[in-house]
């Protein structure tokens, strides 16, 4: 297992505790759709009420440079971010 | 984010000074400057809106905004000078969300250009607003899904440390 960082903006903002990021444990090599699992899965244990499954489904992974393709496989401990759908304008 | 020389994409918390944007898209050798300012509107889908809360992915954003501007250099000409600014943080109805100034040789090309700049602006970059209502409540808005836009870049360009894998699949 490796531990990620996983920054949260937009709608996901009301999941923060004291910090705009939460830290995960996944299996190495963990794919993005993993990664979205596992992020719903923190949600779920945490939030009784959390009902953002559609909205996770919806989101990309990045990194501070690119958004993640899929097929993106996470090898080692790293800070990502999860990004709703964007309305900028 | 910019280059020091022809573009500047900048996410900040202050204010947008439209004199700022003019000064920096500018120059000598070209006959035509178009801008385009956003601001914070007082109604949306029939809601009386009081203010509008900016959230950002700041050093994604500017990337994503510097990328949008190469592409408009790659397609209507490297000598543009380009200047995309936007705001993060509480806004007030009114107050300027977003500015793209544009300079270039000739008319026809900087109209293209801010319009394309500001559409994909919309549909790219890492960037959320939560509308503040008169009646006190808020509402964040529904937007465009990036994992539908994420763009493939050089195919030799390095891998992120952390992560592997950079084929497209245009998925989320």
């Amino acid at each position: 297992m490796i531990e990620i960082q996983v920054r949260l903006f937009g709608a996901f903002r009301k999941y923060e505790t004291d910090q705009a990021l939460i830290s995960l444990k996944i299996p190495e090599l963990s794919s993005i759709e993993g990664v979205k699992n596992s992020i719903a899965s923190h949600f779920k244990e945490r939030f009784k009420d959390f009902s953002d499954e559609a909205l996770i489904k919806d989101s990309a992974i990045a990194d501070e440079r690119r958004v993640l393709e899929a097929n993106t496989l996470i090898e080692r401990s790293c800070t990502l971010a999860i990004l709703p759908p964007v309305c900028g304008g | 984010m910019c280059d020091h020389e022809s573009t500047w994409c900048i996410v900040t918390e202050k204010r947008i000074n439209p004199v700022d944007v003019f000064e920096l898209a500018s120059d000598f050798g070209h006959g035509a400057q178009n801008f385009f300012f956003g601001a914070v509107r007082s109604k949306n889908l029939g809601r009386t809106v009081v203010a509008v809360g900016y959230d950002a992915f700041t050093p994604l954003a500017e990337a994503t905004l510097y990328e949008i501007a190469n592409e408009a250099k790659a397609k209507w000409g490297s000598t543009l000078k380009i200047c995309i600014i936007h705001r993060i943080g509480k806004l007030e109805v009114g107050e300027l969300s977003v500015a793209v100034g544009v300079s270039s040789p000739h008319r026809d090309e900087s109209y293209q250009v801010s319009r394309y700049i500001i559409e994909q602006i919309k549909l790219r970059a890492p960037i959320w607003k939560k509308e503040f209502y008169d009646d006190g409540e808020t509402e964040w808005l529904k937007g465009h899904a990036l994992c539908q836009h994420s763009h493939h870049h050089e195919e030799n360009e390095n891998i992120e440390e952390g992560v592997s894998g950079n084929k497209p699949t245009g998925t989320c």
